[in-house]
């Protein structure tokens, strides 16, 4: 299937297709989302698209961690152990990351506890849903490893 | 849809990984397709026959 979405999508084409199914589920409730603000409107002209656009990427980033696809490799304990570690240094990453960058945006406008607390709550959920995501992942490829 | 390549893997003594690589696909992908969970495309299918040398019919023809 050719698209120009491919160059954002795995090669895999399992994965391939179920992502390009949950974005296309996430389009349909965009255009819905949209729909109704029309209906039940007028609101304020800004928060239309950015509720629209996080019902989208919360609909598609969910779907995809529940999917349990992926980490299509981890299948053995002691992979899972090892790859809970590295998503353990990819969160602490994302947040000295996170934190840096959000310090050189709000400067000025934010004391430096708040951002320190929006950097770890950051943090947390990064993990959190990492962890979530590998946890479906394994308890999915152990039902179907056979070696 | 029910097939043959977990017999046909077995015989050619690979593992779920080892097909997997050879056909540019996941460990899981390989798996769900010997579970019967996903339907792969034919060029899947191909590159899965051949690599374990067995024919489209002999892996996924239907299967009593």
């Amino acid at each position: 299937m050719k698209t120009w979405l491919s160059i954002f999508l795995p090669t895999d084409e399992y994965k391939r297709q179920k992502l390009l199914l949950f974005i296309a589920e996430g389009g349909v409730l965009l255009v819905l989302a949209q729909f109704l603000s029309l209906i039940i409107g007028p609101f304020e002209s800004s928060l239309v698209p950015i509720i629209s656009i996080g019902i989208f990427v919360f609909y598609v980033t969910f779907r995809y961690i529940i999917s349990g696809m992926e980490y299509t490799e981890v299948a053995t304990q002691s992979d899972y152990k090892k790859e809970r570690k590295n998503i353990v240094m990819k969160s602490l990453s994302f947040g000295v990351i996170f934190t840096g960058l959000n310090f050189l945006v709000q400067r000025g406008d934010y004391i430096i506890v708040d951002l320190i607390m929006i950097g770890l709550l950051a943090t947390l959920f990064f993990f959190l849903f990492s962890w979530f995501s590998l946890k479906r992942s394994f308890n999915k490829n152990r039902e179907l490893i056979d070696e | 849809m029910k097939n043959r390549v977990k017999l046909g893997r077995i015989k050619k003594d690979l593992t779920q990984a080892q097909l997997a690589k050879r056909v540019g696909a996941t460990r899981q992908t390989i798996g769900l397709i010997e579970k019967g969970d996903y339907n792969p495309s034919l060029q899947l299918c191909i590159a899965i026959a051949k690599e374990l040398g067995q024919t489209l019919d002999e892996l996924f023809w239907e299967v009593s």
